[in-house]
This record gives structure tokens, sequence and C-alpha cells, in this order.
């Protein structure tokens, strides 16, 4: 299992086009995603439940990968992540 | 037309409401008349059955084929999207091919058809209300605002799965008005040009996607109609009527007369006023005054050339930050102006800095939401708080200078200290892109938008620190008589002729002549024709900006008055008392020294119905 802890910088929150990448990244490998923001947890493959997080700016969420490429996932979505809408929190 | 002329008199011996009119938005000028085609985008009604255990992977066979379409339908549209218009709306289209395949949405779709033993239908219909009500309870306007996405994308789905067929304005094959809830990008990047006579939609404004695409294509279009599809149905004749924003249904036979004066006259005037939008605005006494065009997004340019306009005067940038999600990219701001600033020749071009208030931005704080806007935490003080979001616009309109003339100006400047400030940004990031050795024009000339009446009184002081101005009419109208345009309880008092504001504009234009900065007008003042005789008045304008579609009547105007008639009717006015007087004087003083009649130019004005001539006489001159 890997996880990483996110602090939503976006001004927007994690908005449609973030949420968008993200799932389309996840979606991309075969290990599950779920995203945790407080006590709500979501499918990261699904766009729609990423959407229903409602995160803001300044939430911090947490992603947890399970599956066979679960390290390979980490990378990619720590990547997506402090490329462009997040801002990485330690491991 | 003369057909369609007797089937709207015959509409007289039906049984419909005669005339009905409905007041909307007009949000594209001209005058259509034609038939109602409702564009129906109603959802279809879904009932519950039960599914035979031995049909259940039938069921789920159903609802995959109608993904596999319905992602076959949206890729077309993506295609043929990206040929005709660029990539502009390639997002939403993206988005719903997303949406579309999503994984939980599909999951509880099967779940619900093995579980539950329903048709495929009812299952997606059942998820699609799962999330809706998910979605109901975020209050984030952006998130909550893609609920109609999901709506859109599940409809089609289930369209595909029903069995009907989607209706595309590609299947139109007589000219026709649309009449709509509203459109989509989906609709009109699919919209044969010669078949559309006009839009009448539900819901929008001006900005709207229907507004500018209807404005972009020149079709009449007025929108906000709250709900006139359901009182139209197909076929009816419709007058759709973009200059003063109404839809007449079943219009009676003298309505249709009257209306279809209207249009010709403004067909005809439109063509006759564009034949002189190669020539310069000169008084007869040879005093030149340039036009320029308000622009609210880039592709208005196309627009405002066609219509004379020598360069954009004020390029209200807000636009690029609505309807979207998150905040324009530095890229997304460069693009964009450059494309503006390649357009415009031999000119140039004003790009206004962000003026929206902090309400636009702060969603998630409802403690932040202000009592008083307009006299809140917007324009630059708004940018000089966040400067995160300033700079990135900053940086995008210097690249931009690179590829053509840019001027920049802010907006709702109200002391030299934010002057001062916002210039020393613009030195940060001016450093910054140097650094990165990125061109820009470093000459870049920048302005300030004087529109609060604290600018307007220390002109003499802020002209010395900028390279120009330009006279925000509409704000300072508002901010010096201290009333709200909206609230109809004092809409009254703008007045543009008070003696405060002639005032206020003779001390801002004065001090600019004095130091010697080009001042420009960019407010509704600017294009009305007598208040444009009084600001030729009163000293030495560059530039008066507008709306695109005034800038015929308004060259047309100049090219007929005398500057010395207009400095000596400023100079008249400035010395009257009230607006009353002014306007007296005026009444007087304008038919004396111009007896020929000035109102045929005027198309909000409604007396253009009532005039005598005949409209055969018209078409000859046409």
């Amino acid at each position: 299992m890997e996880t990483i802890a996110v602090i939503i910088k976006d001004e927007f929150g994690l908005h449609a086009k973030p949420a968008f990448r993200l799932a389309q990244l996840a979606n991309s490998f075969k290990s599950e995603l779920v995203i945790e923001n407080n006590e709500r947890r979501v499918n990261g493959k699904s766009v729609l439940e990423i959407l229903t997080l409602s995160a803001n700016k300044g939430s911090r969420i947490r992603l947890v990968i399970t599956g066979e490429d679960e390290k390979d996932a980490a990378d990619g979505l720590k990547k997506l992540l402090n490329g462009s809408f997040g801002e990485e929190n330690g491991k | 037309m003369a057909a369609l002329v007797k089937r709207m008199a015959n509409n007289k011996n039906k049984a419909v409401a005669q005339d009905y009119t409905i007041r909307g938005i007009a949000a594209s000028p001209g005058i259509a008349i034609g038939r109602v085609y409702i564009l129906d985008r109603t959802k279809p009604c879904i009932l519950r059955h039960t599914v035979a255990d031995s049909h259940i992977e039938n069921e789920i066979q159903r609802f995959n084929q109608a993904l596999e379409k319905s992602k076959a339908q949206l890729m077309e549209i993506r295609a043929k999207a990206k040929k005709d218009i660029g990539s502009n709306h390639l997002y939403i289209l993206d988005a719903h091919i997303m949406m579309l395949k999503d994984a939980t949405l599909v999951e509880n779709t099967v779940n619900f058809i093995r579980g539950e033993k329903v048709n495929a239908e009812w299952a997606l219909k059942e998820s699609l209300e799962g999330f809706l009500k998910k979605f109901e309870n975020i209050s984030d306007e952006y998130i909550s605002g893609r609920k109609k996405d999901i709506e859109q994308v599940v409809y089609r789905i289930l369209r595909n799965m029903i069995g009907h067929h989607l209706e595309s304005l590609a299947d139109l094959e007589e000219p026709v008005i649309i009449v709509a809830h509203d459109l989509t990008p989906a609709d009109t990047i699919q919209m044969k040009r010669e078949k559309v006579l006009g839009f009448a939609t539900d819901a929008g404004g001006k900005t709207s996607h229907t507004g500018i695409m209807a404005s972009a294509f020149e079709i009449p279009a007025v929108v906000g109609l709250k709900n006139i599809t359901e009182k139209a149905k197909n076929g009816d004749s419709v007058i759709v009527d973009g200059i003063d924003g109404s839809v007449i249904l079943a219009p009676d036979a003298d309505t249709f007369q009257s209306f279809l004066k209207k249009q010709q006259r403004f067909k005809y005037y439109e063509k006759e006023l564009l034949k002189s939008k190669d020539l310069p605005a000169i008084t007869k006494d040879g005093h030149r005054v340039k036009l320029m065009s308000n622009i609210e997004y880039s592709d208005e340019v196309d627009l405002a050339i066609r219509y004379g306009a020598e360069g954009v005067g004020l390029y209200r940038t807000e636009y690029l930050y609505m309807n979207k999600d998150g905040l324009p990219t530095e890229e997304e701001h460069f693009l964009d102006y450059k494309k503006v600033a390649m357009r415009i020749k031999n000119s140039y071009s004003i790009i206004r800095t962000l003026d929206l208030g902090g309400d636009k931005f702060i969603s998630e704080s409802k403690s932040d939401i202000e009592d008083n806007p307009a006299l809140g935490l917007r324009g630059i003080r708004f940018c000089l708080n966040r400067t995160d979001i300033f700079k990135t616009q900053l940086k995008g309109i210097l690249r931009a200078s690179h590829y053509g003339k840019l001027k920049l100006m802010y907006p709702m400047i109200s002391s030299i200290d934010e002057l001062r400030d916002a210039n020393q940004i613009l030195e940060e990031v001016k450093d910054e892109l140097k650094l990165k050795g990125i061109p820009f024009d470093s000459e870049i000339e920048v302005g300030a938008m004087i529109e609060t009446p604290s600018a307007s009184v220390i002109t003499d002081l802020l002209s010395e620190e900028v390279d120009f101005f330009s006279i925000g009419t509409n704000d300072l109208i508002q901010y010096t008589l201290a009333m709200d345009r909206i609230n109809e309880q004092v809409a009254y008092l703008y007045q543009p002729l008070h003696p405060a504001v002639l005032r206020m504009l003779k001390n801002i234009i004065s001090s600019a002549e004095k130091t010697g900065i080009p001042v420009s007008i960019c407010g509704m003042m600017g294009g009305d024709n007598i208040h444009t005789l009084i600001l030729l008045g009163m000293g030495r304008i560059e530039s008066i900006s507008m709306d695109p579609h005034s800038i015929p009547k308004v060259k047309k105007f100049i090219r007929q008055i005398k500057y010395e008639d207009a400095l000596r009717v400023a100079d008249d006015i400035l010395k009257l008392k009230s607006t009353n007087d002014v306007k007296k004087y005026l009444n007087e003083e304008i038919p004396r020294i111009y007896p020929e009649d000035m109102e045929g130019y005027d198309f909000s004005n409604k007396s253009m119905l009532n005039r005598k001539e005949d409209i055969s006489e018209l078409q000859i001159a046409g």
C-alpha cells in the first residue's frame, strides 16, 4: 500500500480539470486508488466521485493506492500532484 | 417572403393568442422573422420494469452498447470541432467523454441492473440521481455547476438506449429560429450558419455561450427569456428582436409589418453605415478622432474590424476568468492577448487588467461576502491584494506585447499609491521576464482608467505618472452621483449630463491636455451621438471606444458635425446649473445647428418604427 498526503493549493479546490487529470491517470494503472478527505472516502478512478469530495483550497486529502503496480502508480500520481494543482506533504 | 406574410396574416383567424411578447436580454442585434424550431433537450420519461434473470446480461449489454454509441457521437463532434473552431471548447467535450465512462457511474448502473433486476434505463437514471443528490450538498458553485454536464451526458446515453434520435442543428433543412432552453457548445459547433435566422433561449446572459456565438456569427439573439420554450411551438411564427431584447410570438399582421420595416431599416442602415467604415472619423472642419471598439473576448476583434474600429480601446478581460474552472494560466492569457495584438495592425489595443470583485473568487469562505461590492475589494484593489493572480495576467500581457502594439490599463484607480504599487509589481514581472530572456515590449504604455471621483479630482497629479487616461463613464457617473444603475428606485439619477459629471469630464480632459497625455472615452457615453458631440467639445480627445455595433453610426455622425459647434456647445452647457437646464439647452440647440433629422441613427429608439417612409423606398435605396 502506498499513501500520498496532499494539501490542495489551487484557488478553486480540486475542481473539474485536475479531477479529470487525476482520474484519467488513475485509470491507466491496475491498482485501486482511494481518495480520502476528512471522513469521506471515494474511488479515485471515478471523476464524478472525486468531484463529490468537494476538496477546497487548503483541504488535506490522502491518496491510498493498493495493487500490483502501486509503486508506479504512486510515482505517477506524485508527479501529477507536484506539477500542477497540489502540494505534496510528506509520504 | 410573400408567402410568409400571408401565413402570418392568416394567423389572425386561428384561436392562438395574438402578439404575445416576451422580454429578455438582447444578446446580438438584428431582427429575425421566421418559424420556431424547438431544439428539444427535455428529458425522456423513464419507467421502471423488472427484467427476467435470463435477460439481465442482455440489459447490461444494451447499456454498454449505448455507452459506445454515445462515445462515438461525442468523438465525432470533437473531431469536427477541432477542425472548425480550434481547441476552445474541446475541454468540455473531453470532460463529457470521460464522464460517459466514469468507473462509478458504470459500476453502479451494472450493479443496479443485477441487484434489482431492472431495466438498464432505470438503473442508469437511479445512478444519476444518486450523483445529483451528492452534488446538491456541495456549496462550491464551480463543482455543483458540473451537475449540468453529468445530466447532459447521462441523458445522451438514455436517448441512445431508448432509440430517441438526438436531434442536432446539423439536421436543419430550412432556415428557422432556434428556440431552446439553452445551447451547448456541442449544439453550436454542429450548427449550419445559413440555416439559423435567430436564437431565443430561456437561459443565459449577454456573455453566455449562446450570446457570444450569436454575436460572433451575427445572428440576432435574445436570451434570458425564462419560459419561451413553454410558450412557443414548432412552426409558430415568431419575431426575434435582438435590438430591443424581445420576442413576439404569433405576431398579428400589423406587428409583422412594423417589424418587417424595422428589419429592413436595420439592414439598410447597417449597409449604409458600413459603406463609410474605412473612412476616418473626421468632422466637417477637419477635427479627427479615433473610433475604437470595446471587446469582451478576443474573437470579437474580427467583428470590431468589420465595423470599422481602428483598434481596441478597451479589452475587458473578465470573460477569461468566467465560465470556466480554475484561473486562466499565463499561457492562456498570452495566447488570447497575442491573438488581439496580431489582428490589430496599424493601431493598438488597450488591455484592461482584471476588474472583478473578490466575491467572484473566494467561494469557500462565505464570511468574505461583501455588503457593498461596488465599494469593496474590486478592480486594482483586488489585484493588489492577490498579486499572484495579477502577476499571471501581467506576464501574459507583456509576452503578447511582443507580437503587436498593446497598452496596459489598470481599473478602479483611486490614488497615486495604488498606481505606484501596481507599477512596482509590473516592474517585478518585467524583471522576471528579462531574466528568462522572454521578449516583450519594454516600453509598453501604462494607463489608468478614470472611473472614481477621487481619481478624477487628482488627474493633474495622476497625469504625471501614467502614459494615458481612459474615462470609464459608466462607473464615474454612478460613483459621482452616488447611485446604483441597477436599482430601479434611483435609476432616474443616472444623468450623464449632470453638471457634476460634466465638470469632472472637463477636469480630466484638461489635466491630460496640460500634461500632454492622450485621453480616451470608453464608457457607454461614448456610443451616443449627442454625448459624442459634448465630449468632443470638451477638449483634445484622442479616441472614443464603444460597442462595435455603435461605431458606424457614431462615425457617420462625427462626419456630419463641426468641431467648432462641439466646442461652443460644451462651453455653453458647462455654464448651466442643472441637468434639466442642460437638456433644455440641447433640445433647442441641436435641432437648430442640425435641422436634418437625427433620430434614425439610434436603433434602440422605438421612434424609428413610427417613421413614415415607405418600405419600397428603402428597398430602392438599399
